[in-house]
């Protein structure tokens, strides 16, 4: 018989900081939507695991000086129905919402999702457009990510270090914001075959700001720059949100899949690029 | 590790992997043989239980993880002998064919319910959305819960 996991459950966030720079091979448990998965495939081993569920304090969602704050522990099914999230930043909310269905959703974490890199994952994109921060622990360092940056490295691969635990996920909000976000399944709240997150913001009818942040085609989210830039300045007429959608599609990059041909995914990325503009358009006041 | 499961408001003391999966805890350990398995990936939802009220997939957590928290299974559904408004609703509405999905729709339905007396179609879609049925077809699971939903409300309970 295979010796038995040793499972810790620290209460704190210090206790798990000390237990995992003592055990630095331990894995970090957090909803097990995804590790349930890792360690049935023996791609993980379970010698030792660090269940973070009892540290109530990384549960916290908070919305203060013109941020919205998100504890790493908070389940997408909070984040769905968080009034405080629902507020500030309905773009997080709608992407919550369209994550798998309630079972998953009630116990899967912001925080996991984060660690777990999936390209392929609903928040993402959210958190690049946004220009949201990740924050993490070890014993003696506090660390921080750009999500726009350097946060999501490569496939299925995070910044975090071997010693680190993700405390918190800290997003700019803007009131005068319209949101988009489009997600395109074999079968709704499937995972995403492309998803795509955008930003407006005008000011005396021009566009200010324009983000887009497409997920589920390459290695990781990318930002669709030119088509961001082509924005700025215009007055966001359908032409001048198609010519964006095309650039998009230009612009961004599609890997190989063994399921859909690169052709059909990135028409994809236009034609969701184009609505999740369109919303954004329609949401701002 | 010595763990404790309270299922249905009764505590069992364990002697078990903590990294074991708690649909394996349930159904093979303490025998609550309504938790099924059948992906075991998270996708089909018949191991579908209740974790302090709200609907998980058991096959998806770990034991550790479960333990000294509230949990409960069909088993737990009937009162005294008799059905829930739930149970009967789903015999009457002819809401499964071979029955193994069963227990985690009624586990889906069970929570939607305890939160929301008056579902409309859309709520209980969604909430039955992790769960899937290769009988029914599904509409007379929806209409087995709207039906729960009418009786729980006439009948006060
Ligand atoms: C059937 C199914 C469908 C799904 N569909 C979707 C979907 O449509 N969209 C979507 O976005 N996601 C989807 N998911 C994934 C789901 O959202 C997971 O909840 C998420 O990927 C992982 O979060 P978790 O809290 O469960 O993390 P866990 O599974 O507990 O952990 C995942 C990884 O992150 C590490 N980790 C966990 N917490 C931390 C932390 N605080 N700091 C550092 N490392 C940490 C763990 O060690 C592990 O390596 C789906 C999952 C399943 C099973
Ligand atoms: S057995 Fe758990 S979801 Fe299928
Ligand atoms: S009744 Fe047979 S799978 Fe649902």
């Amino acid at each position: 018989m295979l010796s038995e996991t040793t499972y810790h459950r620290p209460n704190s966030l210090d206790q798990a900081c000390n237990l995992l720079s003592e055990n630095p091979d331990a894995i970090l448990l957090s909803g097990c939507q995804s590790l349930g998965l890792l360690s049935k495939e023996g791609i993980v081993s379970l010698d030792t695991i660090i269940d973070l569920n009892r540290i109530s304090e990384l549960r916290e969602i908070s919305y203060k000086n013109g941020s919205l704050y998100i504890g790493a522990l908070a389940t997408h099914r909070d984040i769905e129905t968080s009034q405080t999230v629902q507020t500030h930043l309905p773009l997080l909310s709608t992407a919550a919402k369209q994550i798998a269905d309630v079972q998953i959703r009630n116990a899967g974490t912001i925080g996991g999702t984060c660690a777990y890199a999936d390209p392929t994952a609903d928040y993402p994109p959210v958190l690049m457009a946004t220009n949201a921060t990740v924050h993490s622990r070890s014993t003696t360092e506090s660390f921080e990510y750009s999500t726009r940056d350097s946060f999501f490295v490569d496939y299925y691969e995070s910044a975090i270090g071997p010693e680190e635990i993700i405390t918190s996920i800290t997003i700019p909000v803007s009131k005068d914001a319209g949101f988009g976000f489009e997600k395109l399944a074999y079968r709704k709240n499937d995972r995403a075959i492309v998803n795509v997150a955008t930003i407006l913001e005008t000011k005396k009818g021009m566009c200010t700001r324009s983000d887009i942040c497409v997920a589920g085609v390459w290695d990781t989210p990318l930002i669709a720059n030119e088509a961001m830039n082509s924005l700025l300045g215009t007055q966001l007429t359908d032409d001048d949100l198609s010519r964006a959608s095309e650039m998009s599609q230009e612009e961004i990059l599609v890997c190989d899949d063994p399921l859909i041909s690169v052709e059909y995914r990135s028409a994809m990325v236009g034609v969701l690029t184009k609505k999740a503009l369109k919303t954004a358009r329609g949401d701002l006041s | 590790m010595i763990l404790n499961f309270k299922v249905n408001d009764t505590t069992h003391e364990t002697n078990i992997d903590p990294s074991m999966p708690l649909a394996d805890v349930l159904h093979d350990v303490l025998g609550y043989k309504s938790v099924k398995q059948s992906c075991s990936t998270g996708i089909c939802g018949a191991c579908t239980i209740r974790i302090n009220g709200e609907a998980r997939k058991s096959c998806l957590h770990m034991a550790g993880q479960a333990a000294d928290s509230n949990i409960s299974t069909v088993e737990g559904l009937s009162k005294n002998g008799s059905m829930s408004p739930l149970q009967e609703a789903f015999i009457d509405n002819f809401s499964f064919q071979c029955g193994f999905c069963t227990p985690g729709f009624l586990m889906s339905a069970a929570a939607l319910l305890d939160e929301n007396s008056a579902p409309s179609e859309e709520e209980i879609r969604d909430s039955l959305h992790g769960n899937i049925c290769r009988c029914t077809g599904y509409l007379s699971i929806i209409d087995g819960v709207k039906d729960a939903a009418k009786r729980i409300t006439e009948g006060g309970n």
